[in-house]
């Protein structure tokens, strides 16, 4: 028995989107097509995945306007938040993928931008039954969690910054 | 603040462990930076998705072991790889040419007592050249690595596509 999975990393530690990213590595070494629509950010950062995307030719779009914890102009973080959801939706819809991830898409639900169930009742309504979809970010929702086939909370153990280390070009972005 | 080469440990029974630690490479790739895998534990014969794209973008890629323990039917043919398997990390490590270097699921011959994990945290300590960024991933993680490590995520498992009887799925999981 063989399905898209709906595949959920959430928690604090590091190694969300990273490990979205290996499994976007995993299937694009497998012929797959591959895709990794980005809330939040903005491209404005200089991220490694954004570089060999590149080299690979696949897609990685940021589709955000900076971390919105930052944001002084929080209606206009919602909006260009909920457009990319407008725009991420018709790539789930369009067959046009095997492996789609949706990074960072938790933040819409946790700061209320979009509605949880209304989310999860769309994905069981629309998403392909072959696509593997990739939904990254911290507190993913309980009805989202419900929704999912494989969840996997990354726990922050020890990082770092506790110790006064900086990021790391490469490794952490 | 400072830099360093950070040892990273991904642990933890949820899946994500060896994915992340492929997913940073990835990163470290597209940065342009030198970067090497050694695999444990997981045999050749495997057709894994991440070795094809490793051979598709001229990733060094080695693999020393002979499957899953669980299934191993020589342990002293699975030992004796393990620790041929250290052998090559360490010169690997040892040899300043990386930037990252990944060793995949090696935390079981550290369980196993394969190799001597206070031992090999010793050598790391001697000889990890200090802007090599190392990566360490499998389940129980020994306590000494812990100790040692910069960062560390515990992959939890909240929810398994076997619990629901979905197999595991190519490009996905492998």
């Amino acid at each position: 028995m063989k399905k898209g999975l709906l595949i959920i990393y959430t928690g604090n530690g590091k190694g969300k989107t990273t490990a979205a990213l290996g499994m976007m590595l995993r299937a694009w070494g497998r012929g797959m097509r591959v895709g990794m629509f980005q809330f939040l950010k903005s491209g404005a950062a200089d991220y490694g995945e954004y570089r060999a995307a590149k080299k690979l030719n696949i897609e990685i779009v940021p589709l955000g306007d900076g971390c919105s914890w930052e944001s002084k102009d929080w209606d206009a973080s919602r909006k260009v938040n909920l457009q990319a959801w407008e725009t991420v939706k018709e790539k789930i819809t369009s067959g046009g993928y095997d492996v789609l991830v949706l990074d960072e898409f938790t933040f819409l639900f946790h700061f209320g931008w979009l509605d949880a169930q209304e989310a999860a009742v769309w994905l069981k309504t629309n998403k392909p039954a072959d696509l593997r979809l990739v939904i990254t970010g911290r507190d993913a929702p309980a009805e989202l969690l419900e929704a999912a086939d494989l969840v996997t909370d990354v726990l922050e153990i020890k990082h770092p910054y506790q110790q006064g280390i900086q990021a790391q070009a490469g490794i952490e972005f | 603040m400072s830099k360093k080469g950070l040892l990273i440990v991904n642990t933890g029974n949820g899946k994500g462990k060896s994915t992340a630690a492929f997913g940073t490479l990835l990163r470290a790739w597209g940065r342009g930076m030198r970067v090497c895998v050694i695999q444990f534990i997981k045999s050749e014969t495997g057709k894994w998705g991440e070795i094809k794209a490793a051979q598709k973008l001229g990733i060094e890629w080695h693999i020393s072991g002979d499957g899953f323990t669980w299934l191993s039917k020589d342990m002293d043919e699975t030992t004796a790889r393990a620790r041929k398997g250290w052998e090559l990390a360490q010169e690997k490590i040892a040899s300043a040419n990386y930037d990252l270097i990944v060793l995949d699921e090696f935390t079981y011959p550290l369980q196993f007592g394969w190799i001597d994990s206070a031992e090999a945290i010793h050598w790391l300590q001697a000889n990890k050249p200090a802007d090599l960024h190392l990566i360490i991933t499998g389940r129980n993680a020994p306590t000494e690595l812990v100790e040692y490590a910069d960062l560390v995520s515990e992959m939890g498992e909240v929810k398994h596509p076997y619990q629901q009887g979905i197999q595991a799925q190519a490009g996905i999981e492998f």
